[in-house]
């Protein structure tokens, strides 16, 4: 009562004012009562009211009204009221109580006369929400502050009301750059058009929930959400408002994705794809594991996963579980399963430990891919080769012993005949003497044709590991040595530069440089042979190209010159056996290289190697 | 044989060929060598292919024996293998030579060899 005794005298030179209830009496009232100057100045006020903003009358006299209004707009409509010097009825504001919440409260306004001159107003606050109601909306507050989901309100416009701090960490936006923006700011182009329809039925009374869409957050990313959005109602259950609740399933519906990705590989995968538990027990079982084991996946599931052992394999499951749960991974084990219908397939395993999210190994998964077919191949394809080898060996073997035995009796044929030229050459007749002649042309060629199949035969050797390195300048120039009464009778012109070392045995390449070069001067036109060895590096091989200016090859027995006894002149117009080049092809692949050539008829030709290099 | 004789007559009418026709008559034959009288012969010629032994045995004895290695030799085969020729020159005091197939190179070539011994 002091304070009371206090504001009486502190307001003592106010109280000839008459024509109105006495402040005593009001002070006591549990209704916020205050005297307001008509330029907003608080007077006095009652205890009530002193309670309600926490303030002492000292601290509150004096202060304006509109100062503890909230928002600016109607602090200065507040102003404009009271300066107008009439009653008001009550006006709707929120104002800051003591604990700087703002809170809706009704204003109203009454005058209070000195005689008949008004002097100041009366008036009443009353607090539209009482406490408990208070503390609720603040607890619900702190819920919707504290949530991972983005809740907001709209209004019936669409305008952002509320906006937590969910929604902030989601669409990036703080609450005061979206509160009274369009919430159709949130909504990616593509979804924009769906929005004034959801509000519509929402401000209808419909409610929405999970409602799969897309969002679109401040840096333009684009967001998965969940929404539930429902009407805010008022006491008379109308409408005014639209809450909204998002969440974020990006990372769910990525991981659905990759989820519903996997799913769709391991059912189409030709392997069979089998998950165990650590039991062995079969928990999942692919398209490829029914059709390469025979079973179904409803007649497997659940059933111990040695069901398709074979029977010496029994033994292997546990040794596989226990690796698999100490973390280890069986990688392309080769072992034998069993079918359903009992056919025994080899198959290739690799079982690796599959874990949960904490880490922990739960099973195992297992993916089993049938060789059988494969083996098969194999084993044939081994047989075929061992076949040929045999027959490549059995034919080398013979073409070596036929020539070699054939050149015996040829040189009977060849010393006899010379005998006989020799005798009796010019006696018999110049008839005998052509035939002579013809026989020894033929013994002659006979010898040279038995000579180059021995060397083709010869050549089959491999290297078998050898390490050989030639000189190929070496190599060319004996070649040259070889061939020197053809060059020189023929005029032939023969350039090379510098050539590499490169990995065949010296005889061969020389062999096949001898061979390249004595077919570019054989086959020559009517200019004198102009042949030029050039060489470039190609990856780890060298290309050695030989180029000539002769008669040229016509492009489609351009393989078939590579052929045995393949010559495309008769011996009379061209000399030869036919083997060079057979020759040439096997000395070279021998060695890993290729050889081909690049002519056209009448524009010479260039024959073309490759041979590995030194590295 | 018969082209040795034909080359002789062409290029050595003087020279007597003495022929031991197999392996093993050889062998006999350098064993009755010996340095004190003259050397026998003035040149072999030695065939590869011959009955009984070879005609790498044969050389191989010539070689210990201090003078059938003195006499000059040749080894006349129809032979292109470089496994024979290896084996020959690595006793080294005789020569490889391959018979060429025609006879006329034959004779020219025994000619040459010939005028080198002789």
């Amino acid at each position: 009562m002091s304070a009371n005794q206090d504001l009486d005298r502190s307001l003592g030179p106010r109280e000839p004012h008459s024509g109105g209830p006495d402040r005593t009496l009001l002070d006591d009232l549990p209704v916020c009562l205050k005297e307001v100057g008509f330029d907003g100045t608080i007077l006095w006020a009652n205890q009530a009211e002193l309670a309600f903003y926490g303030l002492t009358l000292e601290q509150y006299a004096g202060r304006n009204v509109a100062d503890f209004v909230a928002d600016p707009s109607s602090a200065a409509n507040l102003r404009a009221t009271l300066s107008q010097r009439q009653p008001f009825s009550p006006i709707r504001l929120f104002i800051h109580d003591l604990r700087d919440r703002v809170r809706p409260v009704s204003f109203t306004g009454k005058l209070r006369f000195d005689g008949d001159r008004p002097v100041s107003y009366w008036c009443t606050q009353q607090d539209s929400l009482n406490q408990a109601v208070l503390d609720l909306q603040a607890r619900l507050a702190a819920v919707v502050e504290s949530s991972d989901d983005a809740i907001l309100s709209i209004d019936l416009s669409g305008m952002v009301q509320s906006w937590n701090r969910g929604a902030e960490r989601l669409f990036g936006y703080p609450a005061e750059e979206i509160i009274g923006r369009p919430i159709s700011l949130l909504a990616p182009a593509d979804v924009a058009q769906e929005v004034p329809g959801i509000l519509a039925r929402i401000a209808g009374g419909e409610r929405l929930e999970n409602y799969e869409t897309r969002r679109c957050g401040k840096d333009g990313r684009a967001i998965a959400v969940s929404l539930t959005i429902s009407p805010i109602l008022n006491s008379r259950d109308e409408c005014i408002g639209i809450s909204e609740i998002a969440r974020d399933i990006t990372e769910r519906q990525r991981a659905s994705e990759s989820q519903a990705r996997l799913a769709a590989i391991v059912e189409s995968s030709d392997d069979a794809i089998i998950s165990k538990d650590l039991n062995g027990i079969i928990r999942s079982w692919n398209i490829g594991a029914e059709r390469i084991l025979g079973y179904r996946a409803e007649e497997v599931l659940g059933r111990h996963i040695s069901v398709i052992a074979a029977p010496e394999t029994v033994g292997e499951f546990p040794t596989i579980l226990s690796r698999i749960a100490k973390g280890e991974r069986v990688e392309h084990y080769q072992t034998r399963r069993r079918t359903k219908d009992g056919r025994i397939l080899t198959v290739s395993l690799t079982v690796s430990p599959v874990r949960d999210d904490k880490g922990r190994i739960i099973g195992a998964s297992k993916i089993l891919r049938d060789m059988t077919q494969r083996e098969k191949h194999e084993q044939a394809l081994r047989e075929a080769n061992e076949a040929l080898q045999r027959s490549n060996s059995d034919l080398e073997q013979f073409a070596y012993s036929a020539s070699h035995d054939l050149q015996e009796p040829l040189r009977i044929v060849a010393s006899y005949t010379g005998m006989l030229k020799r005798r009796f050459g010019g006696q018999l007749g110049p008839e005998a003497d052509e035939y002579i002649q013809h026989t020894l042309n033929g013994v002659q060629r006979m010898h040279q044709l038995l000579k180059d199949l021995l060397f083709y035969a010869h050549a089959a050797q491999p290297l078998d590991g050898e390490e050989v390195l030639t000189d190929a300048d070496a190599a060319f120039h004996d070649a040259i040595a070889n061939l020197k009464a053809a060059i020189e009778e023929s005029g032939a012109v023969i350039q090379a530069g510098a050539l590499p070392k490169v990995r065949i045995r010296h005889v061969h390449l020389e062999q096949v440089f001898q061979n390249l070069i004595s077919n570019a001067i054989r086959y020559r036109g009517v200019d004198p042979p102009q042949i030029a060895i050039s060489t470039a590096p190609q990856g780890t091989d060298w290309l050695f190209c030989v180029r000539d200016n002769g008669i040229g090859i016509d492009p489609k027995y351009q393989e078939e010159i590579f052929g045995i006894f393949k010559r495309l002149h008769s011996s009379a117009e061209y000399p030869g056996t036919g083997m060079g080049l057979a020759i040439c092809q096997r000395l070279v692949q021998q060695a890993k290289g290729r050889i081909w050539v690049e002519s056209e008829s009448g524009k010479g030709a260039t024959f073309c190697f490759t041979l590995p290099g030194a590295e | 044989m018969l082209l040795v004789r034909e080359a002789l007559s062409e290029h050595c009418r003087d020279c007597v060929l003495d022929v031991i026709s197999d392996g093993e008559a050889a062998l006999r034959w350098v064993d009755e060598q010996n340095c004190n009288g003259k050397p026998k012969a003035k040149l072999v010629i030695v065939d590869l292919k011959l009955p009984r032994r070879s005609g790498h045995e044969v050389l191989e004895h010539m070689k210990a024996n201090e003078c059938c290695a003195r006499i000059p030799t040749i080894v006349l085969t129809s032979s292109e293998a470089k496994l024979d020729r290896d084996r020959v020159e690595a006793l080294g005091f005789a020569r490889f030579l391959t018979k060429p197939p025609l006879l006329d190179d034959f004779i020219e070539l025994m000619g040459t060899v010939l005028r080198e011994v002789l």
